[in-house]
C-alpha cells in the first residue's frame, strides 16, 4: 500500500519529450564543499556586522575598542551585554529553525512543510497563554519554559492522534493532525486575548517573533536542547535520502522508517519547540531555506542539511539587522522582517518552473 | 398526484401569508422616542447653535437628559454642575474596570455607567442610547462617525467633539458644553480655577522653570516616549526633545539607545518588579542625567492617562501626583 504522495523526482518532461535533467547549482562535490565554505564566509561577516551595527549608530573604531576592552560601561555595554548575546542567539535559533525545517521537508515529503506543522508554534503560543492567564507570567525567562513544554506536549499529541490507525505515523496523517490541532489551540488563544487584551499585551509582541533582550540567561538553559536536536538530525540524515523515494521503497533499502520517524520529530520538537521558547514564532526561515539549499546542491539530504545551517543563521542575522536600522530609534522584531523578506521569495520559489523535487 | 399537488398548494399559501404577516409587522412604523416635551417658552439662552466634528448642531432648550460617550466628557461636566443620566466609558466592560483605568472619575457622577452604549467595535450604539431617551448626546470622533452620528441625530441633538491632529483642547470643549448646556459661566470659572491651580503649581517649582523633562514607560525591551503633554508646559517645564508631538501617542526608543533618555528630569513606568530591576541593572541607566541628579522618579501609568484626556478633575489628580515628587526633587532645590 502507497503511502503517502509520490514525491516528484528530479528529471521532467522537456520540449521533445525527453527528460531534462535539472542541475543543481553545484553540481559535484567539490563545487559544493567551495559553495559551503562560501556560505560559512558570508555568515561570519553577517555576524560581524550584526555586532557592529544597531539601533544605536556606534562608529566602527568605538566598536572594535569595545571588543578589545570590555569596561561594561555605555557603548562597551551595549556591543557585549546586548548584542554579542542577541547575535549568538540569531545564530543558533536560525540553525535550529532551519534545520527543523529542512528535517520535517524531508520526513512529509512536502514541499511547504514548516516546523510549525507539528504544531509547535501552536503549542508554544497556546502554553505561553496559559502561563499569562493563569500563573500571571510576565517576562520572556517566565515564557521560556511554558513554549518549551507546549511545544513538546503537543507534538507528543500530534504524534500519537497521526498515529492511530494502521500504518503508523503517516507523514500525510501528522500532517492533518498537526493542522487541525494547530487550528483548534489556535482558536484557543485568540478567544483568551480576545476577553482579557491587557494580560496579553506582552503576548502580542512575543508572537511577533523577536529576538530583542534575549541574553545569556535565557539562551544557555535551551541550548543543550538545540545540540541534541542537531546531533539527531545529523543521525538521520542517511536514513531521509531513503525516506525521500517513499516509505515502502525506503524500507527495501534497508531504512528503518519507524526510527527514523521518531528520531526526526523528536529532534524537531527540541529544535523548534526551542527556538520559538527562545525567541517566539518566527516563520518562513524553516519554510524558505531548505528550499534555496535544495536549489543550491540537490536532493541529497546530508547537504541540504549542512548548507541550511549555514543559510538559515544568515537569513535570521540578516532580518534582524535590517529590522534594527530601519526603524531608528525604535526596532522591528526580527519576525516581522522574514515575513517581509520571505513571502516574495516564497511567491518566487512557488513560480519556479524548475522548481527542484524532494 | 392530486394530494401531494394541493399539499404544495397549502404550503406556499402558508408561507407567503406568513412572510407577509412579518412583512407587514417590520414595516410598522413605531413612534419615534420622545424628545424633551416642550414646556413654556425657551429658557434663556436658547435655542443655542454650536459647532460640532459633524457640522452644526442646535439645541432648543436646556437639556435635562444628557447621554455622554467618554469618561472624559464625565470630567467637564462635573465641573460645571451638569450630571447626564447615563454614559459609558470607552469600550471597559464595567463600572470596576472603567474607574480602574479612569480612577478620577469616581464620585464625579450620578447618572448610571451603562457599558452597552459602546458596541465591540468601539462605536456609539443608537439603539442602547435611544433606551435612555435622551435630549443631548456627547460623545467623540472616533465612535460617533457619520453613520452613527445620523443615528444618533434622529435620536436627540448630537454634539461630537471637534478633533484636530493636535489632539483635544479641553478648554475650547468645555466652553462649547457650557454653551450646550447653559452654564456659560460656570465653564469659565472652572477653566479659570484650572488656570489658578497650575499658577499655584509654578509657584512650588521654581527650580523647574525651564527644565527638560522626559517621560517614558519599559515595555518589552524597549523604552517609550510619551506625548508631550500640554500640562508639561503649563508647569513651566519643557519637553524633551524626543518626546513625541501632541497627536502621536508614543515613540519607541530601542534599549541601546537609553542614553537618549536625558531630559533632566524624567518619568518612568514599569510594569513589573522584573522590568524595574532590569533597567536599574544597566550600567547606562546610572549615567542618565536624571539619575544622576536624582530626578528621575517611577510613577503610575494612571498619571499618563489623565493627561490624555485632561480636564478639571484629571488635572487636578494628576497634579496631586507629580507636584510632591517634582517639588521635593533635587533640580528644584536649586541642588543642579
Amino acid at each position: 500500500m502507497v503511502s503517502g504522495t509520490h514525491a516528484p523526482t528530479a528529471p521532467g518532461p522537456g520540449a521533445n519529450g525527453a527528460p531534462v535533467e535539472r542541475r543543481p547549482v553545484a553540481s559535484s562535490n567539490s563545487r559544493r564543499f567551495l559553495g559551503l565554505l562560501v556560505a560559512v564566509a558570508v555568515l561570519v561577516v553577517l555576524a560581524l556586522v550584526s555586532v557592529a551595527v544597531g539601533s544605536k549608530n556606534i562608529p566602527l573604531t568605538v566598536v572594535l575598542a569595545a571588543l578589545a576592552d570590555h569596561t561594561g560601561q555605555g557603548d562597551a555595554y551595549v556591543v557585549w551585554d546586548m548584542r554579542i548575546p542577541r547575535t549568538v542567539t540569531g545564530l543558533c535559533v536560525g540553525i535550529a529553525l532551519g534545520v527543523a525545517g529542512a528535517l520535517i521537508q524531508a520526513l512529509t515529503r512536502n514541499p511547504l512543510a514548516d516546523p510549525g506543522i507539528l504544531g509547535v508554534n501552536a503549542g508554544a503560543s497556546f502554553a505561553v497563554a496559559l502561563g499569562v492567564a493563569v500563573f500571571g507570567v510576565s517576562s520572556i525567562s517566565g515564557y521560556v519554559w511554558f513554549a518549551f513544554a507546549g511545544a513538546l506536549i503537543v507534538t507528543v499529541a500530534v504524534y500519537v492522534i497521526g498515529s492511530a490507525g494502521r500504518g503508523g505515523a503517516d507523514p500525510v496523517q501528522l500532517t492533518l493532525a498537526g493542522v487541525a490541532l494547530g487550528a483548534v489551540l489556535g482558536g484557543i488563544v485568540t478567544a483568551m486575548v480576545l476577553l482579557d487584551p491587557q494580560a496579553f499585551d506582552r503576548m502580542r509582541t512575543w508572537n511577533a517573533g523577536s529576538i530583542v533582550g534575549r541574553g545569556w540567561d535565557i539562551l544557555l538553559p535551551v541550548l543543550p536542547f538545540l545540540g541534541i536536536g542537531v546531533v539527531l538530525s545529523v543521525v538521520a540524515a542517511t536514513a531521509l535520502n531513503a525516506i525521500a523515494l517513499g516509505d515502502d521503497l525506503a524500507r527495501s533499502l534497508g531504512a528503518n522508517v519507524t526510527r527514523t520517524r521518531i528520531i526526526v520529530i523528536v529532534a524537531v520538537t527540541l529544535l523548534a519547540g526551542g527556538a520559538t521558547a527562545i525567541a517566539g514564532p518566527i516563520g518562513f526561515v524553516g519554510l524558505m531555506i531548505p528550499h534555496i539549499a535544495r536549489w543550491l546542491t540537490g536532493p541529497d539530504q546530508r547537504w541540504i542539511l549542512a548548507y541550511t545551517m549555514v543559510l538559515a543563521p544568515s537569513l535570521v542575522l540578516a532580518a534582524d539587522i535590517l529590522g534594527r536600522i530601519v526603524n531608528r530609534p525604535g526596532e522591528f522584531p526580527v519576525g516581522i522582517v522574514t515575513a517581509i523578506v520571505g513571502a516574495p521569495v516564497l511567491i518566487v520559489l512557488v513560480r519556479r518552473r524548475r522548481a527542484s523535487g524532494l | 398526484m392530486n394530494t401531494s399537488i394541493r399539499r404544495r398548494r397549502t404550503a406556499t399559501v402558508v408561507a407567503a401569508s406568513l412572510g407577509a404577516t412579518l412583512f407587514l409587522a417590520g414595516c410598522g412604523s413605531s413612534d419615534e422616542p420622545a424628545g424633551a416635551d416642550p414646556s413654556g417658552s425657551g429658557s434663556e439662552g436658547y435655542p443655542v447653535t454650536v459647532d460640532s466634528a459633524h457640522g452644526e448642531v442646535t439645541v432648543d432648550q436646556e437639556p435635562e437628559r444628557i447621554v455622554v460617550i467618554g469618561t472624559d466628557i464625565i470630567d467637564l461636566l462635573h465641573s460645571i454642575d451638569v450630571q447626564p443620566v447615563a454614559f459609558s466609558g470607552y469600550g471597559d466592560p464595567d463600572e470596576e474596570a472603567m474607574l480602574a483605568a479612569y480612577p478620577w472619575v469616581t464620585g464625579l457622577y450620578t447618572g448610571q455607567f451603562d457599558a452597552t452604549l459602546v458596541t465591540a467595535e468601539y462605536k456609539a450604539d443608537p439603539e442602547a442610547i435611544a433606551l435612555h431617551e435622551p435630549d443631548l448626546i456627547i460623545g467623540t470622533p472616533y465612535y460617533i462617525e457619520e453613520q452613527q452620528y445620523e443615528q444618533l441625530s434622529a435620536i436627540a441633538p448630537t454634539y461630537v467633539v471637534p478633533s484636530s491632529s493636535a489632539g483635544w483642547e479641553w478648554t475650547d470643549t468645555l466652553s462649547a458644553l457650557g454653551n450646550l448646556t447653559g452654564k456659560s459661566e460656570e465653564a469659565t470659572q472652572a477653566i479659570a480655577a484650572v488656570e489658578d491651580e497650575f499658577t499655584a503649581a509654578r509657584d512650588r517649582l521654581t527650580g523647574l522653570q525651564g527644565s527638560t523633562l522626559s517621560i517614558a514607560d519599559y515595555w518589552d525591551g524597549s523604552l517609550r516616549l510619551m506625548t508631550a503633554f500640554s500640562w508639561i508646559q503649563d508647569l513651566g517645564l519643557t519637553p524633551a526633545e524626543n518626546q513625541p508631538g501632541a497627536g502621536s501617542a508614543f515613540e519607541t526608543l530601542s534599549l541601546e539607545n537609553l542614553d537618549q533618555f536625558d531630559g533632566d528630569l524624567a518619568f518612568m513606568i514599569t510594569y513589573s518588579e522584573e522590568d524595574r530591576a532590569s533597567l536599574e541593572a544597566d550600567p547606562r541607566y546610572a549615567a542618565l542625567p536624571s539619575v544622576e541628579g536624582a530626578n528621575l522618579f517611577f510613577i503610575d501609568r494612571s498619571v499618563i492617562d489623565a493627561g490624555v484626556g485632561p480636564g478639571p478633575a484629571s488635572l487636578s489628580w494628576l497634579l496631586e501626583r507629580i507636584l510632591p515628587l517634582l517639588e521635593a526633587s533635587e533640580l528644584n532645590a536649586g541642588g543642579q
